[in-house]
């Protein structure tokens, strides 16, 4: 009893200690952010300050948003699983087990279901894999004695599921095996073969080497992959802009950046080269919207038109729009190809048409 | 959760029954953690260790190969590379004498089937055709991309797109870069249409023969005994050719042909039945970027069956040349095969067929 109560107190006083831990969880993504925006002026603060003044909240979020869709199913997940796995080989408890035990199972469906939109489809047995684990290690600890459900969930459902997902990905593996692409061919084949392999526990003398190496592994680099994805993402639209010697002139440059602010009399525009230029709206010709490159994928599997690499959200989504490319994004002035049949009257020399574009904030 | 209240209340010792076997003694001699499981849970345990194992490398090797096998670069990457990005027009030299092929008339404004497919390479690479400037180019300068502005200034251009011949030697040059030819042809001759016919080039022994300078059909006709004389221009072997100061003319078909057609039934073109076929590519010198989008665009010409670019170039300038040299193979009237070039496309771009050369 004494012994119980000790424990109890031990137990107990460590959960109150850890909940200031979170109360640092938002201070991740409020850091991604200010990096992402002194990424963006290149490491200068006038520039920084700059964007901080004007660029958007909303804007930023989106990126963040975006990032950790994908990133919170790989978290409970492996949570869900290491935790378990630790706890079942070795009888004792960890601080994964413990944070793992929080997380209530409609939360682990969730992310499950979220992982499924928003994952790429080359990732998506890794996901069967990890929610057979979690189904697994979870039924072992809450019904051990069940030798019939236990050989049901960790040893058939993971077989007959795999023997499924292969069959279903014939078409892509065998494109992925004629075209060598090894990392391809691992993630579709390697999850579905190994399932039945990571539903119980391990070793004890293996688990504590296997979960902490794992734990701060992962602890490492979720968010260094997700800084590293963020920072690289677009939190500006890029516009391409022709601008005149002189007011109601011929456009004789055209520059590719990122519009920050306009006023009346300014606007204020972020070349791609890091220097920021105020120019005044009497001198811009016109202005258009440029594609970013965009993510065009590495490989060519497909599995029934759907690429390796879209997400099933991507892919359900209407497919976007292949529009010829503007001279302007290119750094050319436009040509008559180029301007829309409204951006034709302005630029073509009308002074009431352009005076009064200028004018307008 | 109760679970883990459970596990963190009891001693380590006891354990919900798994199995009803070996309760108290424990065959591994480690008190904080004891296996009293029989042997086949082990070997299943020691299985999944394996398990796990596999799955880590297979992470790793995934993750490593992710990182650093980028693959081939994209088509915009590329115009950065070849740095179009920025470039106000697109400098191209071309011959400006050449009926049919490249001709430039009396306003300035050149026509021709190695303008046409100049204006589509230029297309394909971002630049419409008012951001194209031509400038002429002669034939030694072709290797050097030297070509002569209006005010007779040597300017290098980006591309040259002039009857450029693919040969092992020029192929050996480092500053020169060669596409995928664009055309295949052949040496022919042109004499006055009171010469006898000519079969070989040993029957030109003794008369005068112009050519063009450095060009691939130099080295036949010096080997063949005739009095070679190489001019910078064909107009002014052509010019000759009528004035009697040559007897015979002898460089690509597809050149000549326009003059013969041109010259209404002065010129007689014969077939010499040479095996050589003369490859004609586009030169992008040191810049293989650029190299790679030009390949690019001749590989979309080529295998998209909607492209007709080509064919419609072909049909304009040297299909109306063949009826006036019967006999002579003046052209092959499909675009040569080329291979996809390496860069990595949208997925519906790779729709394109590859029918393998």
């Amino acid at each position: 009893m004494a012994a119980e109560a000790g424990n109890t107190g031990r137990g107990r006083a460590p959960q109150r200690n850890q909940e200031w831990v979170l109360t640092l969880l938002p201070a991740f993504p409020l850091v991604l952010l200010v990096m992402r925006l002194w990424y963006a002026s290149r490491q200068d603060t006038q520039t920084l300050l700059l964007l901080v003044q004007y660029v958007s909240p909303l804007g930023l979020l989106t990126t963040v948003l975006l990032t950790l869709v994908w990133v919170l199913p790989a978290v409970v997940l492996a949570g869900r699983v290491l935790g378990p796995l630790y706890r079942l080989s070795t009888r004792r408890s960890v601080w994964v087990a413990r944070a793992a035990d929080r997380v209530p199972d409609w939360v682990v469906a969730v992310a499950v279901g979220v992982g499924l939109l928003g994952w790429q489809l080359r990732f998506l047995p890794t996901l069967l894999m990890l929610t057979l684990a979690v189904a697994g290690l979870t039924l072992r600890e809450r019904r051990p004695l069940d030798r019939t459900g236990i050989r049901a969930v960790c040893l058939v459902l993971p077989v007959v599921s795999g023997v499924l997902v292969l069959l279903a990905l014939r078409p892509a593996i065998t494109q992925a095996l004629e075209q060598a692409d090894v990392s391809t061919l691992i993630l579709l084949t390697a999850p579905p073969v190994l399932a039945p392999l990571v539903t119980g526990p391990v070793p004890a003398r293996a688990a504590p080497l296997v979960v902490h190496g794992l734990t701060w592994t992962l602890a490492v680099l979720f968010p260094l992959v997700a800084g590293a994805v963020v920072l690289r993402s677009p939190i500006l639209p890029l516009t391409a802009v022709e601008i005149a010697a002189e007011p109601d002139g011929e456009a004789v440059q055209v520059t590719v950046g990122y519009v920050i602010a306009s006023d009346d009399r300014l606007v204020t525009i972020l070349e791609r080269s890091g220097a920021v230029r105020f120019v005044r709206n009497d001198l811009l010709v016109s202005q258009v919207l440029c594609p970013e490159p965009g993510a065009v994928p590495h490989t060519t599997v497909h599995l029934h038109q759907w690429n390796v690499e879209q997400s099933a959200l991507s892919w359900l989504a209407p497919a976007p729009v292949a529009i010829p490319l503007d001279s302007r994004c290119e750094g050319r002035p436009a040509t008559p190809d180029d301007l829309t049949h409204d951006e034709a009257a302005v630029s073509a020399g009308a002074p009431e048409g352009r005076a009064q574009g200028g004018r307008r904030p | 959760m109760e679970l883990g209240k459970r596990f963190g209340r009891q001693p380590q010792r006891v354990r919900p029954g798994t199995e009803p076997a070996a309760p108290s003694p424990e065959p591994m001699p480690e008190p904080p953690a004891p296996e009293a499981e029989p042997p086949p849970r082990r070997r299943g345990d020691w299985l999944r260790l394996y398990g796990w194992l596999a799955a880590i490398l297979a992470a790793v090797l995934v993750g490593g190969w992710i990182l650093f096998a980028a693959g081939p670069p994209t088509e915009a990457e590329l115009r950065e590379q070849a740095r179009l990005t920025g470039k106000k027009k697109l400098l191209i030299g071309v011959k400006d004498d050449t009926p049919g092929i490249a001709l430039r008339d009396k306003t300035g404004a050149f026509s021709g089937f190695d303008i046409d497919i100049a204006y589509m390479i230029a297309g394909e690479l971002g630049f419409r055709p008012e951001q194209v400037e031509f400038l002429s180019i002669e034939t030694e300068d072709r290797a050097r991309r030297q070509a002569t502005d209006a005010d007779g200034n040597f300017v290098t251009v980006d591309l040259v797109v002039a009857t450029f011949s693919i040969t092992p030697g020029r192929l050996q040059d480092p500053s020169v870069g060669f596409s995928s030819p664009y055309l295949f042809t052949e040496q022919s001759v042109v004499t006055r249409a009171d010469h006898p016919r000519v079969t070989s080039l040993g029957q030109l022994t003794g008369e005068k023969v112009c050519t063009l300078g450095t060009s691939t059909s130099e080295g036949p006709l010096a080997e063949s005994g005739a009095k070679v004389t190489a001019e910078n221009k064909i107009s002014a072997c052509f010019e000759g050719l009528e004035g009697h100061l040559y007897d015979a003319v002898s460089t690509d078909a597809a050149i000549m042909a326009g003059f013969v057609a041109r010259s209404g039934g002065k010129f007689r073109h014969h077939d010499i039945g040479l095996e050589k076929t003369e490859m004609w590519g586009v030169n992008a010198g040191t810049n293989t970027s650029l190299r790679t989008l030009v390949e690019l665009a001749l590989y979309r010409s080529y295998a998209d069956p909607q492209n007709r670019t080509w064919e419609e170039a072909y049909d304009r300038h040297i299909r109306p040349l063949l009826v006036a040299n019967p006999g002579v193979n003046v052209a092959q009237s499909t675009q040569p095969c080329l291979k996809a070039p390496q860069v990595r496309r949208w997925p519906w771009e790779r729709a394109l067929s590859d029918d393998g050369c």
